[in-house]
């Protein structure tokens, strides 16, 4: 017995090991960006707003940008000083750029022309993708879209999609196709490497299936539709284009 | 299949099943006699043998099981079996950004009740050697439903008949058996294989076991049962590794015993080795 004794004090420390460790990885590295905030397409006659800049390195994280050089491509219709402010002066369309010297950004004001730009949201925005396999031995097939319509942003599959099931995979739009994305069940986890579009993990694995794209998400600024295993493995991803 | 052979010379393989102690017993116990153990076996992976025996990295998983073990000799040919893994421990580190020191995702831990096993061994009238029927029943006790597939049990009711055969001298023994495993609620059902040969060293003092065993899927389930972590539907591998038992008292009824388990190849396991100590006593 004594010597049972001296073995448990060991036995509960290994039982009450498992701590969790830290995986050190790269940082997936994505293309340095400057964006133009607000993204809107329309101002009122007369109407003021003021635009910024936010710049995102390589890591995707954002940095302060100084020396912005902003420019109108209709300065009769609508100008913008060196801080951004912006007003319209007549109706019409013009394209507002923004610029560090290095990289670029642009916006599109097609609707100079009066109307209250807060109740005609319409936008529109498509892409496509065909998913290829991920890691490993699991897969996914099929068609992908992207798209935006009267403002609602949509992921859709086609009637050919099919992917390996598992316990925990999430579907994300995200600037790379190498994996560990931020993902957390029962939220939206939005940066700008991915966008957590499932709050919940997947619960059917083939077919035509929609999924709204949560406020806050602009699908234009990423790459790919991802199928994502939290545990680690990436089921599939496509490229939109 | 990439053939792993050719890349490492050796590899391990955590075995996240029946632990091997409960494998190929042909002797029954003595009536009123037992075995009784306390064990602590643990994994740590980043990789895994995926649905195709494919490597596929994984999150950083570690899973720690702190079980019991016992044996009963309820009369001389039947003995009363029993496996209660009553601490499951499952992590998954968080990734760190190396260059930004973000974290990416943050760990996920899952403590739970794991799956027993309840069953029987009948000694079987050969005389030559020792050979027993096995009967083990898998109760779906552990937690099958963590929204991040970190289970700690499969879900499932399950039965396990084996036959195990046995011979000894007074220094060494071997034994092995062949089994079949009828699973329920979509999983394939498996053939179960093992063998090993144990030598007794210093004074019947220590112990020394050879093990081998295995698992081969029928590949009968259905595609939806689990195919990803923890208690995946079709897992199957091959595995090999010693065991040491060493008595702490001079009359041999308390000691404490050690392994490591390792494979050849794997589908739906994770690619590391598993280690496990215990303490166990007979009486």
């Amino acid at each position: 017995m004594k010597q049972l004794l001296k073995i448990t004090p060991v036995l509960l420390a290994l039982i009450l090991s498992g701590c969790i460790g830290t995986d050190l990885i790269d940082d997936p590295i994505i293309s340095e960006k400057l964006t133009i905030l607000p993204r809107i397409d329309s101002l009122a006659l007369g109407q003021e707003q003021v635009f910024s800049v936010i710049y995102t390195n390589q890591y995707g994280v954002e940095e302060p940008v100084n020396n912005i050089v902003w420019s109108s491509s209709n300065p009769e219709k609508i100008v913008i000083d060196a801080a951004g402010k912006a007003e319209v002066l007549l109706p019409g369309k013009a394209t507002l750029y923004a610029t560090d010297g290095s990289l670029a950004d642009s916006i599109v004001l097609n609707r100079l022309n009066g109307i209250d730009p807060t109740n005609n949201p319409d936008t529109s925005f498509f892409k496509q993708g065909v998913f290829k396999p991920g890691s490993g031995s699991y897969f996914a097939k099929g068609r992908v879209y992207v798209q935006t319509i009267d403002g609602l942003s949509q992921i859709l599959t086609g009637t050919d999609f099919d992917s390996s099931p598992g316990p925990s995979v999430y579907l994300l739009l995200a600037n790379h196709t190498n994996g560990n994305y931020a993902v957390t069940p029962g939220s939206h986890v939005i940066n700008s490497v991915s966008a957590q579009i499932t709050a919940n993990k997947l619960t059917t694995y083939s077919g035509k299936q929609t999924w709204a794209i949560p406020p806050g998400v602009n699908p234009a600024n990423y790459k790919y539709v991802v199928l994502y295993c939290v545990l680690g493995p990436v089921f599939g991803t496509a490229e939109l284009n | 299949m990439k053939n792993r052979f050719n890349q490492i010379a050796f590899l391990f393989l955590f075995i996240h099943l029946i632990p091997a102690f409960l494998a190929a017993q042909a002797w029954t116990k003595a009536s009123g006699k037992g075995y009784y153990k306390l064990d602590f076996a643990s994994i740590r992976a980043n990789d895994v043998y995926d649905v195709n025996g494919e490597v596929a990295p994984f999150r950083t998983l570690g899973n720690y099981t702190t079980s019991f073990y016992g044996e009963y000799g309820i009369t001389p040919k039947l003995t009363a079996v029993a496996y209660i893994p009553f601490f499951v421990r499952n992590v998954v580190n968080e990734t760190k950004g190396q260059q930004t020191g973000n974290i990416i995702q943050t760990g996920i831990v899952n403590n739970n009740f794991g799956d027993m096993d309840l069953g029987f061994r009948v000694a079987l009238p050969v005389k030559a050697f020792a050979m027993s029927v096995n009967v083990l029943f898998g109760l779906p006790t552990g937690d099958a439903k963590q929204t991040d597939g970190l289970f700690t049990g499969d879900g499932e009711f399950n039965q396990l008949v084996k036959i195990s055969a046995g011979k000894g001298k007074k220094r060494w023994w071997t034994q092995g058996s062949l089994g079949f495993n009828n699973r329920t609620r979509g999983f394939s059902e498996e053939f179960r294989y093992d063998f090993e040969f144990g030598y007794k060293l210093f004074n019947d003092r220590l112990l020394a076991i050879f093990k081998i065993n295995g698992i081969e899927s029928f590949g009968n389930g259905d595609v939806e049962a689990a195919n990803v972590g923890l208690f995946s539907n079709n897992v199957e591998f091959f595995g090999i590794g010693p065991e040491l038992l060493y008595y702490i008292n001079a009359k041999k009824t308390i000691g404490a015993s050690a392994r490591i388990t390792g494979a050849l190849k794997g589908q739906n396991v994770l690619a590391a080795p598993a280690l496990a100590v215990g303490v166990f006593a007979e009486f």
